[in-house]
């Protein structure tokens, strides 16, 4: 009786065993190509989207054509002053109009995106490196070092970000990297909360332990799983970054101590515009609906980001 | 020293967690032996101790609020408690490893499970080749084709992924398998399959194992010895059959009393009464005394220690305590 029973079971153990594997029908999908495909369901976030891989390709269109024409249609049509043709209004020639010293809008315009967007997206960048670095050793290890570095980003926090980029720039000089780190350090802070906050979450998740269970390292725990897991937040954080880095730079550059004159950046074409507003609008409004637009959309994007990668809001 | 046939060996072990609301007295003197390629079943109510008893001998209680305050930990001779925490990580995955409760959760969702049985081996100094490898193999020996390490964890059903995590755990070749209710977040068939596999792998490879579970029928199926838990101490330990056929102290006797029978009729089966104490305030002289139909007064007094009862078979009752003891007292 008792063989017989060890016989079945050893027949069952058998057959569970040699059960051929049956593939779940699934659709394989990584995650990226699920946030893609919820975000492209999402008709404004592809509206922010198309816009700026269109500023994207108009910045890398302009630097080739002045790398071929050695810079050639930079000097003659973008910063070459036309006394005569000053504050003309939109036309068939000049589709966006002139500017206070004779420059065709439209030009300055493509020619300058490339200074917003790759100012701003280099400041985001180093903040985002610097940040999360500093929020992830923070909220992965806790107690003092955690306290150490929160209490310097408090400090930094308690500046206006505006303010902070000021003293950079004031201390550092005007060179355009300057202005990238001023920007970049004072989006430091912001940053590392939300990494913080994030690691602070995920740290508790079973899968860490069970890496920890592994024998792993701490520095492959931290950027094999801590920091992967707790990216989406800071993903939107850092999109809807770039919209505030493009406004500090354009702020710096209106009150002169971002980029100089005569490089065509938007908020610099917006400040020198000023003075003529009552003579001529459309040299304030065409740069200001482009630093707007652009806004906008990184806006957009960023919030369809945010929905497409809410796992709550899946399917 | 340690018995050399012992593969872990924990003496008196004590572990609190000290919160806000008091000083929680997770691990209470707990004491139980393993032997080289057997399996220990660890048997208790939620609450009791078992997974901070595995998180011990991992060496991840987490701290603060988590403390070992006392006790041994033998494994293979050397205590793990002495043990540094950089030789502690070499122990852990190669040497120790460990199965979680929850499948679902235990994968990191980010990462294929390939890559993730990759860590391991990459843990534990084998080169990327290897560890690929590696991966692939382990997959296929637990069922699930090495083509299917490109994916990710939401892409496998709750027993795939369990098997997956078993093929972590063992992907090192370890000697000694905590397995901490492998099997509670599973349905009865997946549970079946998953145990078989873990059975076959572990003559396969001659791995030690500790099996946490509450649920007794498992242990029959799948243990050599038993260790039941009550409030944080191992209240009655034996072999399976010993235990089985045996039960002796009054909590065990209690844990069988409540299981319906298939041989006898009955319409109502006997729980225990009352609830588990509350471990910031624990009674004092022996745990269960409040809730044990045989307390006597001298119990709340009696200072808490086991009783061989003949085999291996060791019981924390005073009712076992042996005559000439009872008159030194």
């Amino acid at each position: 009786m008792i063989m017989k029973k060890q016989e079945r079971i050893q027949k069952a153990r058998e057959d569970v065993l040699n059960k051929p594997y049956e593939a779940a029908d699934v659709k394989q999908r990584s995650l990226f190509q699920e946030t893609w495909m919820r975000f492209r369901r999402s008709k404004t976030a592809m509206f922010g989207l198309c816009f700026l891989l269109f500023l994207v390709l108009v910045s890398i269109t302009t630097v080739v054509i002045d790398v071929v024409t050695d810079q050639e249609i930079y000097n003659n049509y973008v910063i070459e002053q036309d006394p005569a043709s000053r504050l003309q209004l939109p036309s068939g020639e000049h589709l966006l109009g002139m500017d206070e010293l004779g420059r065709d809008i439209l030009m300055r315009l493509l020619w300058g995106a490339r200074y917003s967007l790759f100012m701003s997206l280099l400041s985001i960048v180093v903040a985002l490196l610097v940040g999360g670095a500093l929020g992830a050793i923070a909220g992965y290890f806790g107690g003092k070092t955690d306290n150490i570095i929160m209490r310097i980003m408090d400090v930094l926090l308690s500046m206006p970000p505006m303010l902070l980029a000021l003293t950079v720039v004031a201390a550092l000089g005007t060179a355009t990297i300057n202005v990238v780190v001023a920007v970049g350090v004072s989006f430091v802070p912001s940053f590392a909360r939300v990494l913080r906050a994030s690691v602070l979450q995920v740290k508790e998740q079973e899968y860490i332990e069970a890496a920890k269970a592994v024998g792993s390292s701490h520095f492959r725990i931290i950027t094999q799983f801590v920091i992967p897991n707790s990216l989406a937040p800071i993903i939107v954080q850092g999109t809807l970054g770039v919209a505030n880095a493009i406004l500090t730079i354009a702020s710096l550059s209106f009150v002169g101590l971002g980029v100089q004159s005569p490089l065509p950046e938007w908020g610099l074409m917006l400040s020198n515009a000023r003075n003529y507003m009552r003579e001529a609008w459309h040299i304030t409004v065409v740069p200001g609906i482009a630093i707007m637009l652009t806004i906008l959309s990184l806006n957009l994007m960023g919030d369809g980001l945010r929905d497409a990668m809410d796992p709550k809001l899946k399917n | 020293m340690a018995d050399n046939d012992n593969i872990l060996e924990i003496r008196d072990l004590k572990i609190v967690y000290k919160t806000q609301e008091g000083v929680v007295e997770a691990l209470n003197g707990a004491s139980l032996s393993l032997k080289r390629g057997q399996t220990l079943g660890l048997v208790g109510e939620t609450g009791a101790g078992k997974t901070t008893l595995a998180r011990g001998i991992m060496g991840l209680i987490p701290k603060p609020p988590g403390q070992v305050v006392g006790g041994e930990i033998f494994f293979n001779g050397t205590d793990l408690l002495k043990a540094s925490e950089h030789d502690m990580r070499k122990v852990r995955g190669a040497q120790i490893s460990m199965i979680f409760q929850d499948p679902m959760t235990s994968l990191n969702p980010v990462m294929t499970v390939g890559e993730q049985i990759e860590e391991v081996l990459r843990a534990h100094g084998r080169s990327v080749k290897e560890a690929v490898e590696g991966a692939h193999e382990m997959l296929e020996m637990v069922g699930i084709p090495k083509e299917r390490a490109e994916e990710y964890p939401h892409q496998f059903s709750g027993g795939m992924k369990q098997r997956i995590i078993i093929a972590i755990a063992l992907a090192c070749n370890p000697e000694f398998l905590i397995a901490d209710e492998p099997t509670t977040a599973l349905d009865v068939t997946i549970q079946y399959q998953v145990l078989v596999m873990m059975q076959k792998l572990k003559e396969q490879f001659n791995t030690s194992m500790l099996m946490i579970t509450h649920d007794l029928g498992i242990v029959a199926q799948n243990c050599d010895y038993v260790a039941i838990m009550y409030a944080g101490q191992v209240v009655e330990y034996g072999a399976l059959r010993e235990i089985f056929k045996d039960p002796r102290h009054p909590y065990t006797l209690g844990l069988f009393g409540s299981i319906p029978s298939l041989s006898e009729d009955t319409d109502r089966l006997t729980p225990i009464e009352g609830m588990p104490p509350d471990p910031t305030r624990l009674p004092t002289g022996c745990p269960f005394h409040p809730r044990c139909q045989y307390a006597t007064e001298a119990c709340a007094q009696w200072k808490s220690e086991a009783y061989p009862v003949g085999g291996e078979h060791t019981v924390r009752c005073l009712r076992f305590q042996p005559a000439e003891k009872r008159e030194e007292a």
